[in-house]
């Protein structure tokens, strides 16, 4: 439980680094709660007229899309330093990383612990995950809890191995920012709906090459049953929570093999 | 003797994405990215002993900076093979940065927003100091680094010199038996690189600390060092101590001779002569061709001669001329 | 001093940051992607939640779509830097600027006019076009609609810009500029109708928005495209986006009045 005491004092570190600028984090919070808000809002509004999509009630939709917000919230509070390695490779401050007897990912990730963005993106997504969870028509029995804890981990995983490999990229690439723009925030677009609505080449694009459907919609399936269910095979409900944690653990060998690519700086 | 680093036939290549041209290129090179290689080092070996003091010089873009990454673990050698500490300094990584420390004088690893303090503290828990040694050690440190003025000081309000000293600490805390040093004085006032040079000859002369050093600035070698290696594109061009480079390579005398009046002075096998104002010669030879006696005596012999100065070549003029033209 | 007013100097800012533009090539093409992209889920959303029938509330399903590709569309070409002024007063050179003999403001909008210029030109037409052929996007109701939107739409920028620029002034109060202008975003993607037509918003709502200037961005414009304003009323919704420029014009004014002040006091 050393890591955990180091963990913390690394939060109170960048907590207080933030503090410095003190309404400058209360306003970012708050204006990344608003820019996540303004998603909602916009389905809200557009269901409160056409009552569903495909099949899909309001509050299943706004269950859908929670998973996206809460794995992201969490995601961020650990994540940040692996969101924003490219300019740590490219300015060469890895090299202090290297230059610690502590594991490269866990330094990575508890130096930029992000509580302040991490309550911007989570909260909300935490408010709406709880919210819509006891509207539908879910009975939250114990394999229910379970099954929902292990795949919003998953969810999270899942984001982390995609952000794990663009930052394995970026120890041979200058740049990675476009192809994340495309992997990832494109992708992230449509994975805020059931991915029944879309084409089948799009289909595989969330199942197979970048899989958002198992951050939130083969989770959402497994406790909504809803009948645009039956195109995907069912399996894909059970294994999802486990997808995270074996995309994660590829990442992390992928990430091994390429840290000898690592070319510091030229000074 | 203890053998601390012992490295073989370092080579180091990078390689360089080449940007591409035009949009074609730009689409080419997503699916084929054209690459070219550059050689940092090329050959570099040398063993380095326990309690040793080795000063790196070299132009720049050398390679000093590259092999000291690669000392420290930071970049794998393309060839080549690195044994420091008894281990492999990638391989065993964590154990092996344990025991190091460096210092890099462009990078610091201070947080910057915050009091010093707090990145020592920070420190403290990454390396699991004891909280007595670590105590103890930063008392000492606030005393001879002169650190009490602004340890309490977030860092972006330090100057230069204060943040210099700052980040040798934060670098030694935990009491590595091997220090790097990479152009620690750069940038810093006379005064300033004076304590820096003291701080570093006591850790090494008192603490028993091996210490590795890079600079452009040769007194920072002559007054910590007694071993300096030159690097030169990549290559080892010299590896010996500071006094042998003088008697190898500085053996170029000059002797400043001003006549009573107007002289011609017949030519000296070995020794070229430049003529200056005021019925000065400068006579420029090497020392083991021709004797300084000699040349004095034929002289006052043939001529009326008011003055007589003689000067040897600094070190920083030997460095200069194995820059330009090699060994 | 006198700032004397010369077209030609704000002219070459614009065309400076056009010809900048052209340089990444690379990055129009993934520009160009991006708002492909969210076009083609924001139309196939709404034809999913039409899901086949031919109108809604009067409204058919091509009207939806002409306006998400106008609306939409034309806010990823409108990329305004509500962070400029932030930058320069933080690394002291707003001073400099004040310096010039040429007016700092229209500067800012003349460089922000050149950039824009290229995104319509490389993202924004090149996307109309692609959805157009894919999709049911409408041809304008006739040509005095059309003409009218040109005007509605060149208003409905100013309206946009008037906005930004009252952003852009509080930093001379405000040290995070980028919280500011997110807010002001979600407002613009929530109340504008690019994303949700106005026509869609509860009615509570919908009538707070025309107390707003937001609806006088895109949606007005789009309205008279699709002739559903008639050409006759255009009068009423071209003074209602005048009034709105003018209203924050002296705002943004003001701000940049009081500012300057503040950073003559200061000593830069
Ligand atoms: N990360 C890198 N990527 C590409 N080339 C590099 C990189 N690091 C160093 N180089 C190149 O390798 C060569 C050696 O660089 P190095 O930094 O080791 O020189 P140096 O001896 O430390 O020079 P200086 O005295 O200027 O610090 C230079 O030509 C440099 O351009
Ligand atoms: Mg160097």
């Amino acid at each position: 439980m050393e890591w955990l005491s180091l963990f913390k004092h690394y939060s109170v570190l960048t907590i207080k680094e933030r503090f410095q600028y003190k309404l400058n984090a209360i306003l970012v919070s708050l204006a990344v709660f608003l820019r996540e808000g303004a998603t909602i809002a916009v389905i809200y509004f557009m269901l409160l007229r056409f009552g569903s999509i495909n099949g899909w009630e309001m509050y299943e939709l706004l269950f859908l899309y929670s998973y996206i917000f809460f794995t992201y919230g969490l995601f961020i509070l650990f994540f940040t330093g692996l969101r924003d390695f490219e300019g740590l490779v490219r300015i060469g401050s890895f090299d202090r990383y290297l230059l610690r007897p502590r594991g490269l990912i866990f330094q990575i990730i508890v130096a930029k612990v992000d509580w302040f963005a991490a309550i911007g993106h989570g909260s909300l997504g935490l408010l709406l995950f709880l919210y819509s969870a006891f509207q539908v028509n879910v009975s939250w029995s114990a394999i229910n809890i379970t099954y929902c804890a292990l795949a919003i981990i998953g969810g999270v995983l899942i984001q982390a191995a995609i952000f794990l490999l663009m930052a394995s990229l970026s120890f041979t690439f200058i740049s990675v920012s476009n192809l994340r723009q495309i992997l990832y925030w494109n992708t992230r677009k449509f994975a805020g709906y059931p991915i029944s609505i879309f084409h089948a080449s799009i289909k595989i694009l969330l199942i197979y090459i970048v899989p958002f459907a198992f951050v939130n919609y083969f989770p959402s399936q497994f406790l909504l049953h809803k009948t645009d269910m039956a195109e995907f095979p069912a399996l894909y409900m059970y294994i999802a929570p486990a997808v995270g944690f074996a995309l994660f653990g590829l990442a992390m060998l992928y990430w091994r093999y390429s840290l000898q690519f690592y070319k510091s700086t030229g000074n | 003797m203890d053998t601390v680093i012992e490295c073989s036939a370092l080579k180091k290549e990078f390689k360089i994405n080449k940007r591409p041209k035009g949009f074609l290129g730009h689409m080419a090179n997503l699916i084929v990215p054209k690459f070219e290689y550059k050689q940092a080092v090329s050959d570099i070996s040398f063993r380095i002993n326990r309690g040793d003091a080795v000063g790196f010089i070299g132009a720049n873009g050398a390679g000093k900076s590259t092999t000291i990454k690669m000392l420290t673990g930071i970049l794998a050698p393309t060839e080549g093979s690195i044994t420091a500490l008894g281990v492999h300094p990638q391989k065993d990584r964590k154990q092996y940065v344990a025991k190091i420390g460096a210092v890099f004088g462009q990078k610091s690893q201070l947080s910057w927003d915050l009091p010093v303090l707090d990145s020592f503290y920070l420190l403290q828990k990454i390396y699991q100091i004891p909280d007595q040694q670590f105590n103890q050690t930063l008392e000492q440190f606030t005393d001879i680094l002169d650190m009490s003025g602004f340890i309490e000081q977030p860092v972006r309000q330090l100057s230069l010199g204060q943040r210099m000293r700052a980040d040798i600490a934060a670098s030694l805390l935990h009491k590595p038996e091997l220090v790097f040093f990479d152009e620690p004085t750069i940038g810093l006032d006379v005064v300033a690189k004076e304590k820096i040079r003291e701080f570093v000859r006591y850790l090494n002369r008192e603490m028993q600390v091996t210490v590795i050093f890079t600079t452009h600035d040769m007194q920072d070698i002559e007054q910590v060092c007694q071993r300096l290696i030159i690097i030169d594109k990549g290559r080892k061009l010299y590896d010996g101590t500071v006094e042998g480079i003088k008697s190898t390579f500085g053996n170029e005398k000059k002797l400043i001779v001003q006549f009573e009046s107007p002289a011609c002075v017949y030519s000296i096998p070995g020794v070229s002569q430049k003529l200056k104002p005021n019925h000065v010669i400068e006579f420029s030879f090497s020392s083991d061709q021709v004797a300084v006696k000699d040349l004095v005596q034929a002289l006052l012999a043939e001529h009326a001669v008011l003055d007589i100065s003689i000067t040897e070549q600094g070190i920083e003029q030997i460095i200069r001329e194995i820059y330009e033209k090699g060994i | 001093m006198k700032k004397e007013f010369n077209f030609s100097v704000y002219l070459m800012y614009t065309k400076t940051i056009f010809l900048s533009k052209l340089v990444y090539k690379f990055d129009y093409v993934l520009g160009l992607l991006n708002t492909c992209i969210q076009l083609f889920i924001a139309c196939l959303i709404w034809q999913t939640l039409y899901g086949g029938n031919a109108s809604v509330e009067g409204i058919s399903l091509p009207m939806v779509i002409t306006t998400i590709v106008i609306g939409q569309g034309l806010s990823n070409a409108y990329f305004i830097n509500d962070q400029a002024v932030s930058k320069l007063i933080k690394d002291g050179s707003i001073s400099f600027t004040l310096l010039k003999p040429v007016s700092f403001r229209l500067q800012l909008l003349a460089e922000a006019l050149g950039e824009i210029t290229f995104r319509i030109l490389s993202n924004f037409l090149p996307a109309v076009i692609i959805f157009s052929l894919a999709t049911d996007v409408l041809p304008p109701a006739g040509v005095l609609p059309f003409l009218l939107f040109l005007i509605s739409i060149s208003l409905g920028f100013g309206v946009l810009w008037m906005l930004s620029s009252i952003v852009q002034f509080l930093s001379f109060w405000v040290m995070n500029v980028w919280s500011l202008s997110t807010i002001k975003n979600v407002l613009i993607t929530v109340l504008s109708g690019a994303v949700i037509p106005i026509w869609f918003l509860p009615e509570k709502i919908a009538s707070f928005v025309s107390y707003t200037p937001f609806g006088a961005i895109y949606f007005i414009p789009t309205r008279l495209y699709l002739g559903d304003i008639p050409p006759a009323e255009a009068g009423i919704y071209f003074t209602q986006q005048l009034l709105w420029i003018i209203a924050m014009l002296g705002i943004s004014h003001l701000l940049w009045s009081m500012g300057k002040q503040r950073i003559v006091v200061q000593g830069g």
